[in-house]
């Protein structure tokens, strides 16, 4: 197991120097800064809107129901995480919409009304896993 | 209820993978045929487009659309001294071939379309360029980094490399490139360089 793991961490350490060569060897300088400039902006987003965000919603879950299964609360999360990714690909788009698209044939759909319904989607995809999850905890809990 | 949990491996692993396998299924539709029916956040979609093929640079855009409509439009193939002026016409009346190739965007995009023109190797030999020869394709396009592109042999001799005259069955749509276009395997979409002016065979 931790020899797999080596491995593992040993492919994906040599991946990342192979990126980082091509990365100086392929861009100009100018572009370099551009790519760290898009990277912090990710990481902004992330720690500034992203993780606060969570937190909160977390810790309404934990007030809410301190007798949630921990598996409930981690798929509230994966949806959460889900819909926040998709939600930070979409908007840009919609910015760019608005703007005006530099032909037709970009962005030719209804984002916004997609995103809703991802959310939607996401929201009822969370409440049946979660219920399938307190149900089957209940039906052990009583075996028991 | 114990002291509230920390996120587990499994956790973080399986949102990792929901994240990935949702935003990779929602939108690398735009590239790929299977997942087409998936594609509902990116910004192009397959087969959307004049002549079911999207369209990144407008002619209007490219300050084209007077010069690729002129009825004196003619494409020019030189090598040197030897120049072979041909209207649309005679390029029309040259052999054709066709070929199934993608126009593939640097952008992410990728849509195939069938395509139908004279192949570049009948171009180049009309003015008895060499083997190995390398050329210089120009566009009508007044500026823009792609309005020159070198093509090496091994693009300019392969035998699905075109002129493409038609698309998807009919003449080139004037945002693809009318009255001609360059469409060769294996390379991104800005170098299939549209609205030809002239097809140059470099010095050896």
């Amino acid at each position: 197991m931790m020899r797999t793991r080596a491995a593992i961490g040993a492919l994906g350490a040599a991946l990342i120097g192979v990126g980082g060569v091509f990365l100086v060897l392929d861009l100009q300088p100018v572009q370099i800064a551009g790519l760290v400039l898009w990277l912090a902006a990710a990481v902004v987003l992330h720690d500034a809107v992203l993780v606060p965000v969570v937190t909160v919603v977390d810790l309404l879950l934990r007030r809410a129901s301190r007798r949630l299964p921990t598996a409930v609360v981690a798929v509230v999360e994966a949806g959460f995480a889900v819909g926040a990714l998709l939600t930070a690909m979409v908007v840009p788009e919609l910015i760019a919409q608005a703007r005006g698209p530099r032909n037709a044939t970009v962005l030719p759909g209804d984002y916004d009304l997609r995103l809703a319904v991802l959310w939607i989607a996401i929201a009822l995809a969370v409440a049946i896993a979660s219920g399938v999850i307190v149900w089957r905890a209940r039906r052990s809990g009583r075996r028991s | 209820m114990t002291e509230p949990q920390r996120v587990t491996r499994r956790a973080l692993l399986g949102t990792i993978a929901a994240t990935g396998i949702a935003a990779v299924g929602l939108t690398a539709g735009q590239s790929f045929g299977w997942l087409a029916p998936l594609n509902s956040f990116a910004p192009r979609v397959q087969g959307y487009g004049p002549q079911q093929v999207p369209v990144n640079t407008t002619a209007k855009a490219a300050g084209v659309v007077d010069a690729a409509q002129a009825a004196d439009w003619t494409l020019t193939v030189r090598r040197g001294d030897r120049t072979e002026v041909l209207d649309r016409t005679r390029l029309s009346g040259l052999p054709h071939a066709r070929a199934t190739l993608p126009i593939a965007c640097v952008e992410g995009w990728s849509t195939t379309a069938q395509w139908e023109g004279v192949r570049m190797r009948d171009l180049l030999a009309l003015v008895g360029a060499p083997a190995a020869s390398t050329v210089l394709v120009t566009s009508l396009q007044p500026r823009g980094a792609y309005r020159m592109t070198t093509m090496g042999p091994e693009f300019a001799e392969d035998p699905s490399t075109l002129v493409a005259l038609s698309l998807n069955g009919r003449t080139l749509d004037l945002d693809h490139g009318y009255p001609a276009r360059v469409i060769a395997p294996g390379r991104p979409g800005v170098l299939q360089t549209k609205w030809l002016s002239s097809i140059e065979v470099m010095p050896g």
